[in-house]
């Protein structure tokens, strides 16, 4: 897989920009690279999805706190999988994200 | 009376199956074969193991027998395209069409606005009705005349069954209170009439191709190209068959989008003239047959919509079923026979004054119900007062907050950060029903500024227009519109213990794609299928199954040192596209892509019908029907 871009970048916004900020910055970019306002732009709709997942983390403050301490790999797993840790011994294999292996 | 229907070649019951296609046979499209069912708790010594077996899933495997071959003759001399639809620039403008469940309206984006388009009645909104005759078929305010004389004849309620499947409980439990036939056609639902069946995605068609015309008459030029309205809460097998529906219609869809969305862009529309704060808006969208509750920020020209969540089965045609069976009883006592004993004119002539009177009782406390004739002769009479309506239908208002909780839930909000909730589709006119919404919204108005029946039609033209013009040449008030809109229902895969591993939550803003990486559950295991499903349930088995591929060529290696990534895109109309691959030793990657299922029907099904339905166009353009 490829390198991920940092959130922050990609939203263009400081490390310690509040929820406004981030909003404000998403839509920015949301409005510029929309596929309806870009058709058949691979590029375009390329960054409106990774704005898109940057922002889903960023506003949300747990995932938030998680990308800040452990960077994309924090992520992975999206929190709620975790969860499912030992309760079948297939889940270990079929469940857990690949960076933890 | 006119049956059976030669010419029309609807599905006849046993012969025009669809033809071989290598899905019939359980091979994917690289032709390695499915594996075939294996009984739940043996798949784990199967030496060929795959990762993602789904234990029980019977139900929900579409892997029909392999029908005979259809013969290839369906041409004929009226085949041609009537218009010269060669040049590409020349497709005329987006229309938008809301196919609703019990009317369909149509609109265009004209002179600055959204411009709702009458049908040849003089009405803006047309029935979603089809009826369907020897020698023609009728569509709109003309098939409901029909129905009086032919209740078997006519159908409606297409958009309740389509994409639905048989065993469904809501079809189930729907069937003894309509007057038309509904039979099993594949596992999947089709409206019988004589000997003939007719697909849901066929009378849908009739009605978008009625839509059609009615656009076509008033703009003076043919059209191509549509944005179709759905429920926010569809699940993929419903759109797509609404996607086939309008292909066989002749219908090119620009767009699918959500109903209670495609209100909010017309309400938000005269809205942000000259206004620019955000905004907090929930859409309540009760119409015929479906409620949708929308939660989207209005910012500036932005439609971002923060959660969706819904009932698809639950409308006005609910509280008209509830008032029937109220009503039953009073008239077997009144006229001492059971109408729902093969009784079709009867149940209709009911049908009709219950509407009648649901319709009154949101004007006024008390209301009759008036039938002549209803059965033998003999009349029918009665009255109800909206206390007692509201007791009659309580399991139903029970389920109207229901998905309002759900979306605030969804999206983080408590009831107070709502700025206004918009109501849309005919059934928010039931007083309960706005009582419900503002004792959950204390001290806000619900705003009826937009006509609930015309609202999402007229969203679906500003949103055709948005799409069909260069970005340079756009009208003022399009520029600065852009719609974000969500997937309303979880995508993920089903892991090896059966479980759902969700790769893009619902409520996520579309496009998106999401990759997830997984391992091999067995050892030297040298495939593994991947089984995507759409639901919010943690067990696979309680989702729903879109569609299935194997991924070959896993080098030999122990359980849970094979890495598969696997890819969840979905596009701007709520399509997936799932690719999966192995990183191999050597870094090098297969791949294997698929398209979410199909709809139900093939390819083959819905080119055969859109030449039905083109002819029956040229009938009636001819012979100035319909």
């Amino acid at each position: 897989m490829t390198q991920k871009r940092d959130y922050y970048e990609i939203l263009n916004v400081n490390h310690d920009a509040d929820e406004d900020e981030i909003k404000k910055a998403y839509r920015k970019l949301a409005i510029q690279f929309h596929p309806d306002k870009n058709p058949g732009d691979k590029v375009a709709e390329d960054k409106f999805k990774e704005a898109t997942e940057a922002y889903e983390v960023l506003q949300d403050s747990e995932k938030r706190n998680r990308y800040d301490r452990f960077g994309h790999t924090g992520l992975d797993g999206s929190g709620s999988d975790f969860g499912d840790f030992g309760v079948n011994l297939d889940d270990i294999f079929g469940d857990v994200f690949g960076d933890l292996f | 009376m006119a049956v059976p229907f030669p010419e029309l070649d609807g599905d006849a019951l046993e012969s025009n199956r669809r033809p071989e296609s290598p899905e019939d046979h359980g091979f994917n499209e690289e032709g390695i074969p499915i594996l075939p069912d294996i009984p739940t708790g043996a798949h784990h010594e199967a030496s060929s193991g795959g990762l993602f077996f789904s234990p029980d899933d019977t139900e929900s495997r579409q892997l029909p027998p392999s029908p005979p071959p259809l013969p290839e003759n369906t041409g004929s001399s009226l085949d041609p395209p009537e218009y010269d639809l060669s040049s590409e620039e020349d497709v005329g403008p987006v229309v938008g069409i809301d196919l609703g469940t019990t009317f369909s309206c149509v609109a265009v984006w004209e002179g600055g606005r959204p411009c709702v388009i009458a049908n040849n009645m003089g009405n803006r909104t047309t029935p979603s009705w089809a009826s369907f005759h020897s020698d023609n078929v009728f569509v709109g305010e003309a098939a409901r005349a029909k129905a009086s004389r032919n209740p078997q004849c006519a159908v409606y309620d297409a958009k309740r069954v389509i994409g639905r499947k048989w065993s469904d409980t809501s079809v189930q439990e729907s069937l003894r209170l309509w007057p038309f036939s509904l039979a099993e056609h594949r596992g999947n639902c089709a409206f019988q009439i004589g000997s003939q069946l007719y697909t849901p995605e066929e009378v849908s068609a009739y009605v978008l191709a009625k839509m059609k015309h009615a656009a076509e008459d008033y703009l003076g030029r043919k059209i191509k190209k549509a944005v179709v309205t759905v429920p926010a809460y569809f699940n993929d097998a419903q759109r797509q068959a609404t996607l086939d529906a309008a292909t066989i219609a002749d219908l090119e869809v620009a767009r699918i989008i959500n109903e209670p969305t495609a209100a909010a862009l017309a309400y938000g529309l005269e809205k942000t003239e000259g206004d620019d704060s955000l905004q907090t808006l929930l859409v309540y969208d009760l119409g015929g047959g479906t409620l949708d509750v929308t939660i989207l920020v209005l910012d500036g020209g932005v439609f971002e919509v923060k959660s969706t969540s819904g009932d698809t089965n639950l409308g006005g045609q609910d509280f008209d079923n509830k008032l029937v069976e109220h009503f039953l009883p009073e008239v077997k006592a009144q006229c001492g026979v059971d109408i729902t004993d093969n009784k079709a004119k009867a149940m209709k002539k009911l049908r009709d004054a219950c509407q009648v009177l649901k319709h009154n009782l949101s004007h006024s406390e008390t209301a009759t119900i008036e039938v002549d004739a209803l059965i033998n002769g003999k009349d029918f009479d009665s009255s109800l007062s909206r206390e007692k309506f509201v007791e009659i239908t309580h399991s139903l208002l029970e389920r109207c907050l229901k998905p309002v909780k759900q979306a605030l839930q969804d999206a983080r909000m408590s009831a107070d950060e709502i700025d206004e909730a918009v109501l849309i589709g005919g059934s928010t006119r039931i007083v309960r029903v706005q009582q419900l919404l503002e004792e959950m919204f204390p001290g806000k108005k619900l705003s009826k500024k937009i006509n609930p029946d015309e609202a999402v039609a007229m969203g679906a033209a500003i949103q055709g227009a948005n799409l069909s013009r260069a970005y340079e040449t756009k009208d003022p008030r399009l520029v600065g519109i852009t719609l974000m809109d969500v997937t309303p229902l979880s995508l993920g895969i089903e892991l090896a213990s059966g479980k759902m591993s969700t790769i893009i939550p619902r409520n996520t803003t579309i496009p998106y794609s999401h990759t997830r990486v997984y391992k091999n559950n067995e050892d030297y295991q040298t495939k593994a299928i991947v089984e995507v499903f759409e639901g919010e349930e943690k067990y696979t088995k309680n989702n729903r199954l879109l569609g299935k591929f194997t991924l070959p060529g896993l080098p030999p290696k122990r359980r849970g040192q094979v890495q598969i990534p696997i890819s969840f895109t979905v596009d701007a109309n709520g399509v997936l596209e799932v690719v999966a691959c192995v990183s191999g030793e050597e870094g090098t990657t297969k791949r294997l892509v698929i398209q979410k299922d199909k709809g139900l029907l093939t390819e083959d099904d819905i080119q055969r019908k859109a030449k039905i339905l083109a002819k029956w166009e040229r009938k009636c353009r001819a012979e100035k029907l319909n």
